[in-house]
């Protein structure tokens, strides 16, 4: 399943200082915030790394696939009863001369930081 | 024995976001849970189970062994868990349709209700999968 267009639709994509920057609205009536929990929705801590892959492949007109994550940070719990605007900002994308790209991406809500990641993706 | 036990009573998730389907062994350090790789997964794609899927699967085998504490030698009831974090993941492949992926959680570091584990997924013999993760228990009770 695509999450784009499920989960999430892209309000905006912008270039902000230099870096690559999307505002992301969520769906509240996805089906699977029913299941993640039943009465407790919360947004899945792997749909968020699943979305950061799906704006990459955006932003880069390429397929892409998680192959290796040096760390994901969860700081905050993304609930659609709390949170419906995020804010997903490539901090830095790096080819490889593998081809592999070496990403470090943040999501926030607001102020608040909510998912740090750097993974990478081929 | 654990196979006996659905999996949906040791868990707080519920279809179509259930990503292991049996406890296939526990102990207060270590556990196993196993998943056959079907289409219908939500991160079913070209034939086969993608990261975010693997992921879940082993936070899930987590869940379930914490569920089984909780119901069987607690005798509480089911919590709610959260991925506080992902460190060290290593993907060598995708597991395919039909593939049988079996995963074993070993617990490093067990502070209130954080649990800190190393994990591996396996196909047989072959190792496919290496990370560590973070989860931590809410209050709550599902």
């Amino acid at each position: 399943m695509t999450l784009q267009d499920n989960l999430f639709t892209i309000v905006s994509q912008q270039q902000e200082e230099g870096l690559d920057v999307f505002h992301v609205r969520l769906n509240p009536e996805w089906p699977i915030y029913k299941a993640h929990f039943p009465g407790h929705p919360i947004t899945p801590g792997v749909c968020i790394v699943q979305m950061v892959q799906e704006l990459l492949q955006v932003l880069l007109h390429r397929d892409l696939s998680l192959r290796q994550a040096k760390n994901v940070k969860y700081l905050s719990i993304i609930s659609p009863e709390e949170i419906s605007d995020l804010t997903v900002t490539f901090c830095k994308i790096e080819e490889q001369p593998d081809g592999c790209l070496k990403v470090q991406a943040q999501v926030t809500s607001g102020e608040r930081l909510c998912t740090k990641l750097s993974a990478t993706f081929r | 024995m654990f196979k006996d036990i659905n999996v949906l009573e040791l868990l707080p998730q519920r279809p179509p976001f259930v990503m292991v389907d049996n406890l296939t062994d526990y102990s207060e350090t270590q556990s196993t849970c196993c998943l056959t790789v079907r289409a219908d997964n939500v991160f079913f794609e070209k034939g086969c189970l993608m990261a975010p899927g693997l992921i879940e699967h082993i936070a899930q085998t987590c869940a379930a062994r914490l569920g089984y504490y909780n119901c069987y030698i607690l005798k509480t009831g089911v919590r709610l868990g959260f991925i506080g974090e992902v460190k060290d993941l290593c993907i060598l492949r995708l597991p395919r349709e039909g593939e049988l992926i079996e995963t074993t959680i070993t617990v490093l570091q067990e502070i209130f209700d954080v649990t800190l584990v190393t994990a591996e997924v396996r196909v047989g013999k072959e190792v496919i999968v290496t990370t560590r993760l973070k989860i931590a228990q809410d209050e709550q009770s599902s």
